[in-house]
């Protein structure tokens, strides 16, 4: 996937990605460059469907340890460690709505 | 600018979803939260079993993690009450109440079986709350339209859960 645009729904994310909020996203960065703490990524989680979350830590097996930003967020503390094959993509470019 | 022009382009083109999950301000609730603190708490008594099984019982490293044990037991067993607690207060209405009429009984036995298995150190309490909670996933899934399955869950203490079929 070069380019992807995704529209995000839910508000895990916030203050930085708001529900309603675009997103591009792309594969293309992590070919050259692993994953790293900070970066916010899109992968496919069974259960829960395609979902949107903060890196946290990765983990010493190389699985990504993701979180969301509110303290109602589920991600990794509810279904775990995601694995490096189940991310689609980076967001490589936030398209905000004006905030009221 | 940009967000109105994406917008556009989204009536038109359709763009997909990616979720930013929260059970909070977003009208995002599941149940998977409440069914794995009720697995945890399954396991911390299986481990607190094991624990007393063992050789050693009288010295620091025992009691040590028999309070870890109790410790997340507690919280698991509080947390399974507050997620099922937040399900029922803010996304279950009265038409689903009328829909599934055991729905009021069956939240006040989860907020029982979750205080039981607080108070006591027992697999066939903690295998109750859990009874109840798949229920309780089992009902939400209906009323989102979503078909469940229940499935051995894949980690110990390996019992049985109940998952939507997305």
């Amino acid at each position: 996937m070069i380019l992807k645009v995704l529209r995000v729904q839910g508000s895990s994310l916030t203050p930085d990605f708001a529900d309603g909020d675009y997103v591009v996203v792309s594969a293309l960065p992590l070919l050259f460059r692993r994953p790293r703490p900070g970066q916010v990524i899109v992968f496919h989680q069974p259960g829960y469907g395609q979902l949107i979350k903060r890196i946290a830590s990765i983990e010493p097996c190389g699985k990504l340890f993701v979180l969301g930003s509110g303290g109602g967020s589920i991600d990794s503390r509810t279904f775990g460690p995601v694995e490096r094959r189940q991310v689609e993509g980076v967001v490589v470019w936030g398209i905000h709505r004006q905030r009221k | 600018m940009f967000h109105r022009i994406f917008q556009v382009l989204d009536r038109l083109f359709h763009f997909e979803v990616a979720r930013a999950h929260c059970d909070i301000p977003c009208g995002i609730y599941d149940p998977h939260q409440a069914q794995v603190a009720a697995l945890t708490v399954i396991r911390m008594v299986d481990l607190m079993t094991d624990l007393v099984k063992g050789a050693q019982k009288d010295n620091a490293e025992f009691h040590n993690s028999m309070s870890r044990y109790i410790a997340v037991k507690e919280e698991h067993a509080e947390l399974c009450k507050r997620e099922v607690r937040v399900i029922f207060g803010d996304f279950i209405k009265k038409e689903h109440v009328e829909k599934y009429p055991e729905l009021p009984t069956l939240v006040h036995k989860i907020m029982q079986a979750g205080s039981k298995a607080r108070q006591s150190a027992s697999r066939e309490a903690a295998l109750d709350l859990l009874a109840q909670v798949n229920r309780f996933a089992e009902i939400f899934w209906e009323i989102k339209g979503i078909p469940t399955k229940r499935v051995k869950a894949p980690y110990k203490p390996e019992e049985e859960i109940v998952y939507p079929v997305l």
